[in-house]
């Protein structure tokens, strides 16, 4: 029940503030609010991956998952600030350039963390659920999808890139970084698909539900006009993106805390 | 009438790995440890391939939870 309310409030916050973007639009204050909200939502989602991590020990596989998505996000909110405190004091190129190289090791973060937890079942030499060729059409028709959805943003960028616009460098590295972690999607629904019934199967899940939130994120302006609404619905479905993050991290410790009845009391009780 | 050792492990894994992943466990670990299958765990087997299914355990539920189930099946298993 708990873990449907925390679902329920990600999404409710996403709208909500999508709803008031929308509200807002073309207000002098927006983009303030706006990124002041993202902020601290990023901040959480940082609390969130440090709070799974600090839940393992030395050694333990997932440990090192959640050290990298949290190394990721962390440089994600290091991002912002350099673009918010070094924009008045340096040229616009080198703050790019900073950010740039900041988001770079974020989106090497990202897909690597993500690639942890989608063979954390294989590698222990569990099965999965469903044949060896269903999960790999599964993973192409994902892959088809996110580069669908990224691959326009990843041309663009290139382009200018390769014209000498290095101001497009920051959304190649996160259209790249997007591509390799929105693939991993569907790694990750297999493990979710196993685990099933489980409380480890909530984390999962939730990271799931994260990247497809920035799936959608990345689909929005090859779909939708970039009016007042395709705003809000970047706004709305980027805060899910951020806010799942820390759904994820908050399920992981539920789930690692979670406590059961000895059998014996529970056939009792069942009698 | 008692139940089977494998029976009381799915039992116990199920909440935190759900009823498939806690039965592949249980049957890849009897394998890999004994050559065996679940059904055919008697008590002193079940408990060797707890032992060899704790890492596993730890590396997705932590070291600190793995033991805790670990302990907690050793108490229901001897019951």
């Amino acid at each position: 029940m708990r873990y449907a309310l925390l679902i329920i409030a990600v999404l409710a916050a996403g709208v909500a503030f999508g709803l008031y973007t929308l509200a807002a639009a073309g207000t002098p204050e927006l983009p303030a609010i706006a990124q002041l909200v993202i902020l601290n939502a990023k901040a959480l989602g940082v609390i969130g991956a440090l709070t799974a991590f600090a839940l393992y020990s030395r050694g333990d596989y997932l440990r090192s998952a959640w050290g990298w998505l949290a190394v990721g996000s962390a440089l994600l909110v290091e991002g912002d600030v350099i673009s918010a405190t070094l924009s008045s004091a340096f040229p616009p190129s080198t703050v790019v350039l900073v950010r740039g190289a900041v988001l770079a090791v974020s989106n090497v973060a990202t897909p690597l963390a993500m690639a942890l937890f989608a063979r954390a079942l294989s590698r222990a030499g569990l099965d999965l659920v469903g044949s060896a060729v269903g999960r790999w059409l599964f993973t192409a028709a994902v892959a088809v999808i996110a580069v669908f959805a990224v691959g326009g943003s990843i041309l663009t960028a290139g382009r200018g890139v390769a014209a000498g616009d290095y101001s497009h460098i920051v959304g190649l590295i996160s259209g790249l970084g997007d591509v390799a972690t929105l693939v991993l999607v569907a790694p990750l629904i297999h493990n979710v698909v196993a685990l099933r019934g489980g409380t480890l199967a909530w984390p999962f899940m939730l990271l799931a539900a994260r990247s497809c939130s920035w799936l959608l994120y990345d689909a929005i302006p090859g779909v939708a006009a970039m009016d007042a609404t395709g705003a809000a619905l970047r706004n709305c479905t980027r805060l899910w993106g951020v806010l799942f993050l820390f759904a994820a991290g908050l399920a992981q410790r539920w789930a690692m805390t979670a406590k059961r009845e000895p059998v014996a009391v529970a056939a009792r009780q069942a009698a | 009438m008692s139940r089977a050792p494998s029976e009381i492990v799915i039992e116990v894994l199920s909440p935190y790995l759900g009823p498939h992943t806690a039965k592949t466990a249980l049957r890849t670990f009897a394998q890999r440890t004994l050559q065996m299958t679940p059904e055919s765990l008697t008590l002193t087997d079940t408990l060797k391939v707890i032992e060899a299914l704790k890492a596993t355990l730890g590396g997705l539920l932590g070291s600190a939870k793995a033991d805790e189930i670990v302990r907690q099946l050793d108490v229901e298993l001897k019951r």
